[in-house]
């Protein structure tokens, strides 16, 4: 326990030197400039005002962050670590205007994009939910719907700096693209070798990226440089395969999915999930031993028999239960991991707010 | 060096399938730094751009998408995308294992590169530090 105390503090002193300390090397370097200008009284009253106040708050900024980076965290529940609504905003609100700074450092002109607050509400999530009798009688699994271009959707929103980009020459342009998101070059190549950053996730899969370009800038900036703690890197993906491995796994599903399986059989469908039934009409579909009228007609009546045996059989609520047994065993053991990722979080709306109150 | 052999477009959603031109594969492509999307496909503003390794380290075919698709079935590219670029300036882009934005998905930040073999089935594009899921069953 008092090892565990002393890992976090040190994690949290890493953390500040890390991402912090270089932030207020900057502010101090700023401070510095100031000096030769006490020639100007005038000046040098209001230039020693500002640094003083400008100092005031990046220690009460340093304050707020070590009391967040030491605090005791706990994480319950998985959801936990995805942000509401307005947390998302500020903080993609934030990331773009360090963007928009670290841009201008390179000598181009940035225009921050708004937040998109919509992406959970999209009514691209509404398909048929299982075990609705009713949806599946109209609609099936949805496939006809999405291969007739008829799936609800939503246009993301235009790019502010559209215009700007497109009044470019292409040599500007490229430079612009290049101080933006990294050369346009393979990290295979030995001359940006050295440049790229990479993270392997679970299953081996590797993410790569330049970090020295201002989205990658800004990101680190807000969220620190350790990939591990992040709200969407490789722990939080691990806990959440962990917690669907477990439910795969889980006894009292497994009998629910069987007695789904022995139903519809008994309706003349033989398949294994519903997952697999779109597959394989997908699959069939694009064979050319099914056509668009008949695929409606076949995913009706697999996705009617579906739900109705999702109801009778009670998979609905063995898939929670089993999942909420899943997912206590997952955070128990992941505790140390799941709460550095909270803090990492409360850390990066801390900063946020600090970017966006300049 | 890259000629489009296809086209297709739907309301509100574009899919610009590339042959490619004499580039092989060399190597392992499971190393972090093999020749991937990265090599063998061109920068395309504001999509995510993916790659499909060719048979035996052959040519690749690459594709680009903007706007969210539920069912990458639909244009015939399920569990079939290898290398995953995101090459949107507003939004990270988000990959799921199934249709319908199900299962677990990657979350891509602008200019990342990633590689997730024959396992893509749906995508969207978020502002938010993780994938937007729908609700619950």
């Amino acid at each position: 326990m008092r090892r565990k105390a002393c890992l976090a503090v040190l994690a949290g002193l890493l953390c500040w030197f890390a991402v912090l300390a270089p932030h207020e090397r900057e502010a101090s370097a700023v401070h510095r400039a100031a000096v030769p200008q006490q020639h100007a009284p005038v000046v040098s009253r209001a230039a020693a005002h500002a640094a003083t106040q400008s100092r005031v708050q990046t220690v009460q900024r340093l304050e707020v962050e070590r009391r967040i980076a030491l605090s005791p965290t706990r994480v319950d529940r998985l959801a936990e670590l995805q942000p509401n609504r307005e947390q998302s905003a500020l903080l993609w609100l934030a990331e773009e205007e360090l963007v928009a700074d670290c841009m201008k450092s390179r000598g181009f002109e940035y225009w921050p994009h708004p937040a998109d607050t919509d992406s959970e509400a999209n009514p691209a999530f509404t398909r048929p939910r299982p075990g609705d009798v009713e949806a599946a009688r109209s609609e099936g699994y949805g496939l006809w719907r999405s291969l007739t271009g008829e799936a609800p959707s939503r246009e993301p929103p235009p790019d502010p700096n559209a215009d700007l980009i497109k009044a470019m020459d292409p040599v500007r342009r490229a430079a612009y693209f290049e101080a933006l998101r990294g050369p346009n070059v393979s990290p295979a190549d030995p001359s940006v070798r050295q440049r790229v950053a990479s993270m392997r996730m679970p299953g081996g899969a590797m993410v790569y990226w330049y970090p020295e370009s201002c989205f990658a800038r800004a990101r680190s900036r807000l969220y620190g440089d350790e990939y591990q703690n992040i709200m969407s890197g490789p722990a939080h993906v691990e806990a959440e395969e962990n917690v669907e491995s477990l439910v795969q796994a889980d006894g009292e599903y497994t009998r629910a999915r069987d007695a789904w399986r022995a139903c519809m059989l008994r309706r003349g469908q033989s398949v294994a999930s519903s997952s697999d039934a779109s597959a394989e009409l997908l699959r069939d579909f694009h064979a050319g031993k099914l056509t668009l009228d008949t695929l409606r007609e076949r995913e009706i009546e697999i996705a009617v028999a579906d739900a109705d045996c999702f109801v009778e059989t009670g998979l609905g609520p063995a898939r929670r239960a089993a999942h909420e047994r899943a997912e206590r065993e997952v955070v128990r053991d992941g505790q140390d991991q799941l709460s550095a990722i909270k803090r990492n979080q409360q850390l990066a709306l801390a900063r946020a707010a600090t970017v966006l109150e300049r | 060096m890259e000629s489009n052999c296809a086209n297709r477009s739907r309301r509100r959603k574009l899919l610009a399938l590339s042959c490619l031109g004499a580039a092989l594969i060399a190597g392992s492509v499971s190393s972090a730094f093999a020749i991937g999307v990265q090599d063998e496909c061109s920068v395309t503003n504001g999509y995510l751009t993916f790659l499909d390794f060719g048979p035996n380290g052959g040519r690749g075919r690459c594709g680009h998408l903007f706007d969210w698709n539920a069912n990458w079935g639909a244009f015939g590219w399920s569990n079939r995308a290898d290398d995953f670029r995101n090459d949107g300036n507003t939004h990270n882009a988000c990959i799921y294992p199934s249709v319908n934005y199900q299962g677990i998905p990657r979350h891509l930040i602008r200019g990342a590169v990633t590689r997730w073999y024959d396992t893509v089935d749906s995508n969207a594009w978020t502002t938010s530090p993780t994938c937007p899921r729908p609700p619950a069953d």
